[in-house]
């Protein structure tokens, strides 16, 4: 695993395709008509034809040949969900790169535009369990420039970004903690009978529940419900409330609470074994709260080799 | 794979391709399938402007059915070359109505080669070769086009141009094909596939009928070139033999008598002193029969060639393409002086009993007034010279179902055949055994190559007649009545039926020379380029060996370039220059090891820096300079690099260092 690739002959693999061998039956057509009709001129004529054949698979090598790949980061989204993974492609040719092919298989991969020079791309990944992303290899190939050879090199790369659980969300429970401010606390789930206080701009990390759809189709414009909170005093999403849980359920379940806990602006932290974030809310905690539950449990991933 | 629609520009390009390519078939075409190609094209622009809807596949299956069935009408259930080239065409025409993918423009691409290839079946000259290579690659262009994906707009000047990458591919591939062409050994046919072609070639039959001599005279087309390696022939000696016919059925003349043909010929007997004698190389355009052309007596030494026991040549099989022998000719022996065979004889004396019955009288009478066979025959020269006789290509045509007593006793206007085949009449009404030949007459020279052409326009027919005790004697009753046909050649004679190629401009003249020059020396090398000539060639480069040593070297010859190919594709790779900058940091670093500063492989910029002040401590303000001048280069943006004099003052800042 890299951060970057850079593709050589000792990972690009040509092979003549259907079309390559259909061609070749054609050179050879053209052949046999040469050789019954004593005809120089077809003779010459398929000889031409095989050496642009021959010639061809080493301009569709080195089309490929010299390509760097490199990985940049994968957005954090939660297990199952469909992330975007940056990473670039650049080379130091003159000519620019032409049919490039880029996926996880060959049958969803994206034709890329003729590169001249670096090009940043994103490419949807369904991402798999919680913790570090982890990709499966990336095929690039490309058929360029007669059609006849199937080009193609698998790339392994390292990208940055964490996997939330995916959340699951059961009632909000409470054990008994230290802190004396948790006594105060409530259950999350509450019913609901907010008042309402006017709009606000949207923001990213907004509920989706709290936009005004009525007011976006009129004008356009994305707004947010605000509404009177009680002013909730901070609450602890406790690991040792679900002891009935396996460990992966207890993070899936915590990742729900952090959803919700966001969703509706409250201050929460999080206790997890050997982990404790304090009190807080917003982005931030939001962030820091799911990297916490990704990463529960998991090797330190070393930053080795990075820049 | 992923089946990806075409865009619009590589449906460009494929038009085009499809366009030219039919374009060197179209005089071949039946009009209804040009047609029917336009149509399909319209159709294929309708569908993509959105006006028309894609047809629907019960729509193509009839179009199919009904190609196949207008291609069985015309061309009827005989295979031959132009039926073929008609099926791929219809389908390279309906072809475009359903590609709509990748994959199926890879079929219309490749049948578009096929097309360009069989192209040459019927054409071979220089040009429509060069022609033939233009349009492979703008097919290669589509080819290339179609797998190029569209720009971005603000990406616009990334894309390579396809026709320049198909000229790069091409000249890249040209080295290869040409080591190929030279060395691939070649085969002789594989199986007998002689499929006919229907037009015909142009050029003598084995049959004469008054009048299509007459068309061959007006065809200035090429029937073969010749090189003497000895002295050239005064033009009375010039009579080109191919064919003999015997048969006269009252109108037309034919060839019933098969000679016996010796497959191994001795070479000539040895000339006597008074011989004129002839070597020469002929290099012969396909005409699609086995006779083959020389003068007086002939043998050839070239193989498959045979000779015939009334001394013509004869090759073993039809001539489908270009064809060279090597021959020499004797031009004043004897032929069969010791006699006729019984058969032979019945052969050159039989004439259709009941018509012409005053030709036959008119030459018995004469024949009673000279009996000795050179007397009769100055006797019918005089004859001849004596009546308003009249050489013309365009003799009126005649009616009777006596054709040689209208001929000579009251049309009295005829070409060559007319001529000959009275002549034969009546030597044979008298019991002279008599043939017509046909052949061809005179030749062109052409003074930059040092050769000569025969013309269709030179074809020609004379008589001979079986002499006791001096064999066949050539005589040509032409020369009796138009004499300039023999010394001047048909031009002169028939000047005003010609309206085709009168060559009165000296530098009209110059150009067709030039350019039959250049089309003999194309026949020479590149048609003719196998069998003997490439053994010479391979002999030359290689030295005199065996076939299984020159096989060997071939091959080896073969293997290092294409491991030089290999070689030259790896170096590509790892042939990356190092920037301008890149060069200066290197130079840096290399001064700084000089000046006994500990650096590591890895170390950056900054650490390089902090290394260096800490060794150097008094040149902390160059250091640092020096250290900012490489980071706003490098890391800033892309357009702040160092221009060159940039670049040459911090060197010398660097190098000042100490």
């Amino acid at each position: 695993m890299a951060r970057s690739v850079k593709l050589t002959q000792q990972r690009i693999y040509i092979i003549p395709n259907k079309s390559g061998l259909l061609f070749l039956l054609l050179v050879s057509l053209l052949f046999v008509n040469g050789v019954n009709y004593q005809n120089n001129l077809i003779f010459s004529f398929s000889v031409l034809l095989l050496s642009i054949f021959i010639t061809g698979i080493v301009v569709s090598y080195q089309n490929m040949a010299g390509l760097v790949i490199s990985a940049g980061h994968g957005e954090a989204v939660f297990s199952a969900d469909t992330t975007r993974l940056h990473l670039a492609i650049e080379h130091g040719s003159k000519k620019s790169k032409d049919g490039l092919r880029l996926g996880f298989e060959r049958s969803t991969s994206q034709l890329l535009p003729p590169l001249s020079s670096k090009r940043p791309l994103t490419l949807n990944f369904k991402s798999g369990a919680r913790g570090y992303l982890s990709v499966p290899r990336i095929t690039l190939y490309s058929v360029y420039p007669l059609g006849l050879f199937t080009c193609w090199t698998w790339i392994r790369l390292d990208f940055d970004g964490v996997v939330y659980p995916r959340p699951c969300y059961v009632p909000y429970q409470y054990v008994g903690h230290s802190d004396a401010a948790m006594d105060a606390a409530q259950p999350l789930v509450h019913s609901g009978v907010d008042d309402f206080r006017g709009f606000r701009r949207y923001q990213a990390g907004d509920s989706l529940k709290h936009v005004a759809w009525r007011q976006f189709a009129k004008t356009n414009q994305l707004l947010t419900k605000e509404f009177e909170q009680p002013q909730a005093a901070g609450h602890w999403l406790d690991w040792q409330a679900l002891a009935g849980y396996t460990n992966e359920q207890r993070l899936q379940i915590l990742c729900g609470w952090v959803v919700r806990s966001h969703e509706e602006n409250r201050e929460y932290g999080l206790v997890l074994p050997g982990l404790k974030i304090a009190l807080g809310r917003g982005d931030s905690q939001r962030q820091a709260c799911l990297r916490a539950l990704a990463l529960h449990g998991l090797a330190v991933k070393s930053q080795v080799g990075r820049l | 794979m992923k089946a990806t629609s075409l865009h619009s520009h590589a449906l460009g390009y494929l038009a085009v391709s499809l366009i030219l390519t039919l374009h060197m078939h179209l005089d071949r075409l039946p009009i209804w399938l040009s047609l029917a190609a336009a149509g399909s094209l319209l159709w294929r622009l309708g569908i993509h402007l959105g006006r028309v809807a894609s047809p629907h596949w019960a729509v193509k299956g009839a179009l199919v059915l009904a190609g196949c069935t207008a291609i069985f009408l015309t061309y009827g259930r005989e295979l031959s070359i132009e039926s073929m080239v008609s099926l791929l065409v219809a389908g390279c025409a309906l072809k475009p109505l359903e590609v709509d993918k990748q994959a199926d423009s890879h079929i219309l691409i490749f049948l578009c080669y096929l097309l360009i290839g069989l192209h040459f079946l019927f054409e071979q000259g220089p040009l429509d070769y060069l022609w033939g290579v233009c349009v492979l690659l703008v097919v290669l262009s589509s080819q290339i086009r179609v797998h190029q994906a569209l720009p971005t707009q603000n990406d616009a000047g990334a894309s390579n141009d396809a026709h320049w990458q198909a000229l790069s591919l091409f000249l890249k591939s040209l080295p290869l094909a040409v080591l190929l062409f030279f060395v691939l050994p070649r085969l002789g046919p594989l199986w007998v596939l002689n499929i006919p072609t229907q037009d015909g070639v142009i050029g003598l039959a084995d049959s004469m009928s008054p009048g299509q001599i007459a068309e061959l005279g007006k065809s200035d087309e090429l029937a073969f070139r010749v090189r003497f390696h000895s002295p050239v022939p005064a033009m009375e000696e010039q009579y080109w033999r191919a064919l003999i016919l015997d048969y006269f059925d009252g109108e037309t003349w034919r060839q019933r008598y098969r000679p016996h043909v010796d497959w191994q010929p001795a070479a000539l007997a040895k000339p006597e002193a008074h011989h004129k004698t002839a070597q020469y190389e002929v290099l012969l355009q396909p005409h699609d029969q086995t006779w083959l052309f020389s003068l007086g007596v002939a043998s050839s030494a070239t193989p498959g060639i045979g000779v015939s026991d009334d001394a013509r040549l004869v090759a073993k099989k039809a001539i489908h393409g270009q064809m060279q022998y090597d021959a020499s000719s004797n031009l004043s022996a004897a032929m069969q002086r010791s006699g006729l065979s019984a058969r032979a004889r019945r052969h050159y004396l039989q004439l259709p009993s009941g018509v012409n019955p005053r030709s036959r009288e008119f030459a018995q009478t004469l024949k009673s007034q000279f009996p000795h066979i050179g007397d009769f025959s100055r006797a019918l020269q005089g004859y001849f010279n004596g009546s308003p006789f009249f050489y013309t290509l365009n003799p009126g045509k005649l009616t009777s179902g006596n054709t040689i007593d209208e001929f000579l006793f009251d049309s009295r206007q005829g070409f060559c055949a007319h001529y000959a085949g009275s002549l034969v009449y009546l030597m044979r009404s008298v019991g002279v055994p008599a043939r017509v030949v046909l052949g061809y007459l005179g030749m062109e020279e052409n003074p930059l190559a040092n050769y000569y052409s025969v013309y269709q326009y030179n074809a020609h027919a004379w008589a001979e007649i079986w002499w006791p005790g001096r064999g066949w004697v050539r005589i040509d009753p032409t020369a009796w009545v138009a004499p300039e046909r023999i010394k001047q050649g048909l031009e002169e004679a028939v000047q005003r039926d010609f309206v085709g190629f009168s060559s009165d401009s000296p530098w009209l003249n110059a150009m067709r020379h030039r350019l039959n020059a250049l089309n003999y020396h194309w026949n020479d090398w590149m048609l003719n380029y196998k069998g003997a000539a490439q053994q010479r060639l391979m002999q030359r480069f290689f030295g005199d060996r065996s076939a299984g040593e020159l096989i060997l070297l071939v091959l080896a010859c073969l293997f290092a370039s294409v491991a030089m190919g290999l070689v030259f594709m790896f170096l590509d790779v790892r042939r990356e220059t190092l920037s301008k900058e890149q060069k200066l940091l290197m130079f840096y670093r290399l001064k700084l090891q000089k000046m006994g500063v500990q650096l590591h492989a890895g170390s950056s910029l900054a650490e390089l820096s902090q290394l260096a002040t800490a060794a150097n401590p008094h040149l902390q303000a160059e250091i640092d300079a020096i250290r900012l001048a490489f980071e706003r280069a490098l890391y800033v943006n892309p357009d702040s690099r160092m221009t060159a004099s940039e670049v040459k003052a911090l060197k010398k800042a660097i190098k000042l260092m100490a």
